[in-house]
């Protein structure tokens, strides 16, 4: 601040869009005639404000920044979100309503773009549009415009509810001139009952006119429009003058804050606009409403509508009074006037002991349809509101449904995202806010979970347990978890955790210490892995599935931190949910289903009820497929299974056309010993993953396997000769091994079949004599093992050590096998010795975890997980020796598999074809509602 | 050209095509460079069409219509760019502020008549008040744009390019022939003090 001219310095804030310290300014400045400036520069700062904020808004119509013109003038279909935008329906003050298809409820929805408030967001800090939404679908009416959600994308806010068909009140006034008194007395009582709900909310409609009530083609009559955080935003910031003045009570039109009261005065004009056919004053300017208003309309109602009943024109006169103490207290009372207006004109003129009695009789019905309208409304569940979060700028969420969970109260949302380099990264946001941030030291990071209090989370990284506080600070380590398959947070500051893909549970403090077994697989029932442990709602007994699944379904046992006996819970197909005090959620026949649930006992309560498909279709892991707070927001990854295209690089990583085969979404491949064909895995539905053969000169797809898998574990191999491959299914439970001829039509056929869970197969040793797999051991993480071709096909092991090892590649001359492991506390190449583990090389220091060798032995080429392409010179006789790696290229960044060709000479990328949408989160609020209303229509 | 001064404010738009000076692409475009135009267009259309938005109100302004009067209006500008032969880029900031401002109060009109004849004032039924008048409201925005009218022409336009369009000092120092950053800055500042004046002493 200038202390020589105080104006300039105020003058060169705003100029600069600088915040201006305005005490300081007042109190620098002392000449009187400085004063009227510098409150002028106050409000020229407001205006700049103004500017800013429209500035900063997006061009009407235009749903992404920098298009010129809107796509739909184009005749082209905008994607907002999930939903599809068609065409513009109204433009108006508050916004743009769009018509647009929601394909998650199948149906025409209005999308609103609240282009005022998402102005007044980019000023304010604390959005309030979020809360709005709540707040809307806290009323759940018929008469009230329901809200289905609200989102943002391509940085706009939006909030979508039912799309309806008909007319406004205002254009039916308009066309009719006036309205019959019964049709009147009709409109009065369902806008009461909507008033009723909204009042029961807690909510002021504050805009009740003609023009924001629909009259739908069916005889609904709906309202709408609250606009209700603009109007609590300018409201609190005293800007009381937007609105509709002509249906403002006497008390708003004096500043007053509105109440239901005020709702009723605006419903008394607008019944009697629609009686008379015009508005009941005739002034011109605010000044004289605010004195016509203060005396009332000038011409009475009964002397303009002399037809009209007493009892309908009375209702209205009382709800236009003037003061407020003189109208209805609410809109319950005012319906209840109505009710008997139409009772006594419902009732038959009859003698009048007949007429009292069955006066008496109608009241009785009307007082028992009455109690039973209001409890249906009272018991009527409240809608779900259901939205999208989308990935951060620059960011990909990852489909794993582990990777976002809500906060136990609901509030906050952590999940994971990975940058461009397929780093991830724990990010959180709160609900209210529409930006999420990144949990600095957090890379790495999967499957988080929250502690009680929501203030906490626990996530696993690098082969570590760590915790980190969402006030801020650093992650700390807790301890070493390899191959974790989940983690629950408990009252008292107890953890429990899997640690390993396969073996028991663990317990540690999240203040630290050693982590102590707190569950282990029974044997007698062969069980070889416990997962996905969660607190039950008093935050000592755990919930926990056992592996394997027997006949498609996992046993979920229910345990204690305080003791190892355990019960019977139930039967899923994915681990189940505890989502509140007496819900969960479970999985069966791949619908996702719910059932209230007595903590207490463990039993279930009730039926069933289902919710539909499952959001995510492979349950084989046993893995839970949604997370839920106990306040019944629900969140999971909402991921369409794009399609994808196989892309020829050359050893600059330079793009060299596309392989051509038949559309669809491909998981992995690899090349024929020959090069000529390509054995690929090719998903067919979401429930189903075959083999099939690609003819790279013709690109012909032959389809190789008949079974029904939603698994083909590990990498499937082709025989030295070509003549066969080697694959893991799952189809009978545990991924076995089957081997298949390439070009016989016979059958698949099963070579090892065990009760391990996962035995996935990933080479074929060159001489033809072994496959090498990878199992899961609860003992020993996930080891290598050989399996006979010859002979007794008994499976031996090679590698089999506490940490995770996955092979990779043989060496022509099979005297080698390249392999990742997790030694060094993440993924590296090593080459060793074979068919006899011995001498041992490290390859590479990266995190790597997929490589291969050339057919002539003399290059390993290696993948690091940042997304490079390594060569590393070798030779192999007399012993082995490696050069010093070169970098490649980098591949794809959304690379989902490559496969070189034998010689090294391209590779093969498996790259999303870019037709479905990113992965987001789909949030549901309120999400039980949805539940009852199942329920109550079963 | 491209380095920002502190404290200026975000230039929400910015290209490397943004920072091509105006008159260079007034002279390319004045000889029938259709990519000149194009480049004047993407500069100014869209700060435009934001800021014409904020001064229609709602009934007299569709998704079409906004864009249309302002892309129309600029067009126009473009293809008749000898009428403004021999002048500076400060006359065509002026001239196509004072050409959307003369759209915008034909669409108003056009609207009103379209809406037809009310019994009530549309002050009581439908206030109309666009969004600029929303967020300030109307009584301070109808000062402020009396106030602007008693400037000089050249500091309406230095309010109306930093202030309501949020052009960077650097494009306004080119736009209003000024030797530097902080000469424009110094242009806005005295165009800010005098209207704070006005303001100030009007009540």
């Amino acid at each position: 601040m200038s202390a020589d001219d105080p104006l300039e310095s105020v003058t060169g804030s705003i100029s600069d869009g600088d915040p201006v310290d305005w005490t300081l300014a007042e109190s620098s400045v002392s000449q009187d005639d400085e004063q009227g400036p510098l409150r002028a520069l106050r409000e020229i700062e407001k205006v700049a404000q103004g500017f800013h904020a429209l500035q900063a808004s997006p061009i009407p119509g235009e749903l992404e920044g920098s298009a010129a013109l809107p796509a739909e003038r184009r005749g082209e279909r905008r994607q907002w979100g999930d939903l599809v935008v068609l065409e513009l329906a109204r433009s108006g003050a508050s916004g743009e309503v769009w018509r647009a298809w929601d394909p998650w409820l199948q149906r025409e929805v209005a999308l609103k773009f609240l282009q005022v408030q998402q102005r007044q967001e980019s000023r304010f800090e604390d959005s309030t549009l979020l809360e709005e939404a709540r707040l809307l679908a806290r009323v759940r009416h018929p008469g009230v415009v329901a809200v289905h959600g609200i989102a943002e994308h391509d940085g706009r806010v939006g909030m979508w509810m039912e799309f309806l068909e008909g007319t406004t009140l205002a254009a039916e006034i308009e066309r009719a001139g006036s309205l019959p008194a019964a049709e009147v007395l009709r409109l009065g009582l369902a806008l009461c009952h909507a008033l009723e709900a909204i009042e029961s909310a807690g909510v002021v409609h504050r805009d009740i006119k003609p023009s924001n009530i629909v009259l739908e083609r069916t005889g609904r009559i709906v309202l709408t429009d609250f606009g209700l955080g603009r109007r609590w935003e300018l409201a609190d910031r005293g800007w009381r003058a937007s609105g509709t003045p002509i249906f403002m009570s006497p008390g708003i039109l004096a500043g007053e804050e509105p109440t239901p009261r005020s709702d009723i005065y605006a419903l008394g004009v607008t019944l009697r606009w629609a009686l008379t056919g015009h508005p009941p004053f005739a002034a011109r300017t605010l000044e004289q409403l605010k004195a016509e208003a203060e005396k009332g309309p000038s011409t009475s109602l009964a002397a303009e509508r002399p037809e009209a009943p007493p009892a309908l024109v009375a209702v209205i006169d009382r709800a236009m009074a003037p003061n407020a103490d003189h109208r209805y207290a609410g809109a319950a009372q005012m319906a209840s006037a109505l009710e008997a207006i139409a009772a006594g004109e419902r009732r038959p003129k009859r003698h009048m002991t007949t007429a009292l009695l069955a006066g008496a009789g109608v009241v009785l019905l009307l007082f028992l349809a009455s109690f039973f309208v209001r409890r249906s409304e009272v018991r009527a569940p409240e809608s779900v509101t259901r939205f999208s979060v989308s990935a951060p700028p620059h960011m990909t969420l990852d489909g794993d449904p582990t990777s976002a969970v809500v906060s136990p109260d609901g509030l906050q949302l952590a999940f994971v995202a990975t940058d461009s380099n397929n780093v991830s990264r724990l990010w959180l946001r709160t609900l209210r806010s529409l930006s999420a941030h990144v949990i600095e030291g957090s890379e790495g990071a999967g499957a988080p979970f929250w502690s009680p209090d929501s203030r906490k989370l626990a996530f696993f990284a690098n082969t570590k347990l760590m915790k980190v506080s969402v006030d801020g600070g650093s992650p700390e380590v807790l301890c070493s978890a390899p191959d974790e398959r989940g983690g629950t947070w408990g009252r008292g500051g107890m953890i429990v955790f899997a640690p390993q893909a396969t073996g028991g549970l663990m317990r540690i403090s999240a203040e630290g210490g050693s982590p102590v077994p707190v569950a282990v697989p029974d044997s007698s029932r062969h069980e070889i892995a416990l997962r996905w442990p969660q607190f039950l709602p008093d935050g000592k007994r755990f919930s926990f599935v056992t592996l394997p699944a027997r006949e498609g379904a996992f046993d979920v046992y229910v345990s204690s931190i305080d003791s190892p006996a355990r019960r019977l819970l139930v039967r899923s197909e994915a681990s189940p949910i505890v989502a509140g005090k007496d819900q969960i959620l479970l999985v069966r026949d791949g619908h996702l289903m719910t059932q209230r649930v007595d903590w207490a006992s463990l039993r279930l309560l009730d039926e069933p009820v289902s919710r539909g498909p499952s959001p995510h279709s492979d349950v084989s892991i046993g893995q839970p497929l949604a997370s839920a707070s106990m306040t019944g927001v629900l969140a999971y990854p909402s991921t369409i299974l794009d399609n994808t295209r196989f892309v020829w690089l050359d050893r600059e990583g330079r793009p060299r056309g596309v392989l051509p085969v038949p559309e669809g979404r491909y998981e992995k491949m690899r090349f024929s010993p020959d090069g000529r064909r390509l054995l690929v895995m090719r998903r067919t539905s979401p429930t189903n993953v075959d083999l099939a053969l690609v003819d790279c000169a013709t690109g012909l797809e032959t389809r190789l396997t008949s079974g029904s898998q939603t698994r083909i574990g590990g990498d499937p191999t082709w025989s030295p000769d070509g003549r066969k491959v080697a694959f893991s299914s799952n189809r009978s439970g545990p991924t076995d091994i089957f081997v298949k001829n390439v070009d016989d039509g016979a059958p698949e056929t099963p070579l090892y079949r065990s009760r391990a869970l996962f035995k996935e197969v990933d080479l074929w040793s060159p001489d033809g004599r072994f496959l090498a797999f990878e199992q899961a051991d609860p003992a020993t993480s996930w080891d290598i093992w050989l399996l006979p071709l010859t002979g007794e096909s008994k499976p031996i092991p090679y590698l089999r050590t506490s940490l995770g090892e996955i092979p990779r590649a043989f060496s022509p001359d099979g005297r080698w096998l390249a392999y990742y492991t997790s030694d060094a506390g993440y993924f590296q190449i090593c080459v060793q010795t074979f068919p006899v583990p011995g001498e041992k090389h490290v390859i590479s220091d990266l995190s790597s975890q997929w490589c291969a060798w050339s057919r002539d032995g003399k290059e390993l080429v290696f993948l690091t997980i940042d997304g490079f392409m390594w060569a590393v010179p070798v030779t192999t006789v007399p012993t082995f020796h490696e050069g010093t790696p070169r970098k490649l290229f980098r591949a794809p960044e959304n690379q989902l598999w490559i496969a070189p060709t034998p010689d090294l000479h391209r590779f093969l990328s498996l790259v999303p074809a870019g037709s479905a949408p990113p992965t987001t989160i789909t949030v549901e609020l309120n999400w039980p509602a949805e539940n009852e209303r199942r329920t109550a229509a079963r | 050209m491209s380095g920002k001064i502190p404290g200026a404010r975000p230039d929400i738009h910015a290209s490397t095509r943004d920072l091509l000076v105006t008159s260079d692409l007034l002279q390319q475009a004045k000889t029938g460079d259709a990519a000149a135009l194009d480049a004047l267009m993407a500069r100014y259309l869209p700060r435009l069409q934001r800021w014409a938005c904020g001064r229609l109100p709602a009934y007299a302004r569709s998704l079409f219509d906004t864009c249309d009067l302002v892309q129309e209006t600029l067009l126009k500008t473009l293809q008749s760019l000898d009428r403004i032969e021999g002048r500076g880029p400060e006359s065509f900031q002026a001239y196509v502020r004072q050409a959307i401002r003369r759209r915008i109060l034909d669409q108003i009109r056009w609207s009103s008549r379209r809406a037809g004849s009310e019994p009530v004032s549309d002050d009581l039924l439908d206030r109309g008040l666009s969004p600029l008048e929303e967020i300030v409201g109307v009584e301070l925005f109808e000062r402020y744009e009396k106030a602007c009218a008693e400037l000089r022409e050249e500091e309406q336009l230095f309010l109306h390019l930093r202030i309501e369009l949020e052009l960077s000092y650097e494009e306004i120092a080119e736009a209003m022939n000024r030797p530097s950053p902080e000469a424009a800055r110094m242009g806005v500042q005295r165009a800010l003090r005098k209207l704070a004046e006005i303001m100030g002493h009007e009540r």
